[in-house]
């Protein structure tokens, strides 16, 4: 969700930096280790490669077009803690440079869709994999972006809750998760039929990569 | 030091105007940018405009509705919400179209050099991205059907799958070639 700065109250974005700054250090200490002459340009071109699949509007059924973030794809294939620092390198060049997203809104957007959609899909994708792999694959994308979907829904809807005047008018978002909950949920489950028939074609190209590398 | 002192001053204003509730301020505080962006003013203006564009018009049509419906429009907030939103996204262009955004993490040189990396792929991935919306749009004379946007969905994982590998291979060759690896 590309959300400019200004409708976030600082009461979440503050703690989501917090929380984010937690997570980043964690995970880039996790990789770390592995962070070698092959592995830090394989992250710079992941990281490429998961903006570039975020360039790509995919058509769905009902006529509606929909882009994938590659977040569960990054996530099966290199794991959760890789996919969450090139999702976050993304978000931030997108953020900054690009203006795509804000710097207020970045941490939300980097916790939720880069650390929660890394690790649902990862774990969607490893409970579901003996069953049937392509199954296992759509749906790791699918579910992680309904629940990052559902995160932001409830973020951007508790606003006008937090954050209020003394006579109960918005400050920041003025929607409550009513309104954001059906906007946002229902275009997310065509988003999340992109991110699922993304994730099974890339899978078996980045495999490819991955034991060519 | 210049550096640290204005991303300080950069962070506290960002939290100024997150803080301030009074459109009466953004009315002052905007131009003040403006002015402060000099020549690049017009450059920024448009950026920021580009890139709010959508968001806000889309909650502010709709807020407006709704508001309108339930008889409690109110303009002050509107304009208080959009002069917010404006404001935030002109700083942090104006921000980082003075100052290195890579400066940002010099704390470690690793992440640094992933950034730096990164940054430079994305923007030559984008250009070859470009060739291929392109060549598509060339060979299209009519509306594409669904299967021919899939198959060049297809070819551009492919692609860009190949490129992913053949360029983290180059990097790896060209980083060891100069000993980057080993003075770190």
């Amino acid at each position: 969700m590309h959300i400019p700065d200004g409708f976030i109250s600082p009461k979440v974005y503050i703690p989501a930096y917090i929380i984010g700054s937690g997570l980043w250090i964690y995970s880039f200490n996790k990789i770390k280790s592995n962070l070698d002459d092959k592995t830090i340009p394989l992250i710079s071109v992941l990281t490429a490669f998961s903006f570039i699949l975020m360039l790509l509007m995919i058509p769905l059924p009902g006529g509606s077009s929909a882009h994938p973030t590659g977040v569960a794809l990054l996530s099966v294939t290199f794991g959760y803690f890789t996919a969450f620092i090139s999702i976050s390198i993304v978000l931030f060049i997108q953020a900054v440079v690009l203006g795509a997203g804000g710097i207020t809104t970045f941490p939300i957007n980097a916790v939720v869709v880069g650390f929660i959609g890394s690790l649902t899909a990862n774990l969607t994708y490893r409970s579901l994999k003996r069953y049937n792999e392509n199954t296992a694959l759509f749906l790791s994308g699918w579910i992680s972006t309904i629940i990052s979907a559902l995160l932001i829904a409830v973020i951007l809807g508790i606003q006008p809750l937090i954050a209020h005047t003394s006579d109960g008018k918005p400050l920041f978002f003025p929607f409550g998760i009513d309104i954001t909950i059906p906007a946002v949920m229902i275009p997310h489950f065509f988003v999340g039929m992109a991110e699922g028939i993304v994730t099974v074609l890339g899978f078996k190209i980045l495999r490819k990569i991955k034991d060519g590398i | 030091m210049a550096y640290r002192f204005a991303l300080i001053l950069y962070i506290s204003v960002v939290l100024l105007f997150s803080y301030v509730h009074d459109y009466r301020f953004f009315l002052l505080a905007t131009p003040f940018l403006f002015i402060l962006s000099g020549k690049d003013l017009w450059r920024i203006f448009k950026k920021t405009f580009m890139s709010v564009f959508i968001f806000s018009s889309f909650v502010s049509l709709s807020y407006t509705a709704f508001s309108l419906l339930k008889n409690q429009f109110d303009f002050e907030y509107l304009l208080l919400l959009n002069l917010r939103v404006f404001s935030i996204t002109f700083l942090t262009f104006f921000f980082f179209s003075r100052f290195n955004i890579f400066k940002l993490f010099d704390f470690s040189k690793t992440l640094t050099f992933i950034l730096v990396l990164s940054y430079s792929q994305i923007n030559i991935f984008r250009k070859y991205f470009q060739d291929f919306k392109f060549a598509f749009k060339s060979r299209t004379i009519i509306k594409p059907s669904k299967n021919d946007i899939y198959n060049f969905v297809i070819s551009v994982i492919t692609f860009f799958g190949n490129k992913s590998v053949n360029n983290a291979k180059e990097i790896t060759q060209a980083m060891n070639s100069r000993g980057f690896f080993i003075d770190r």
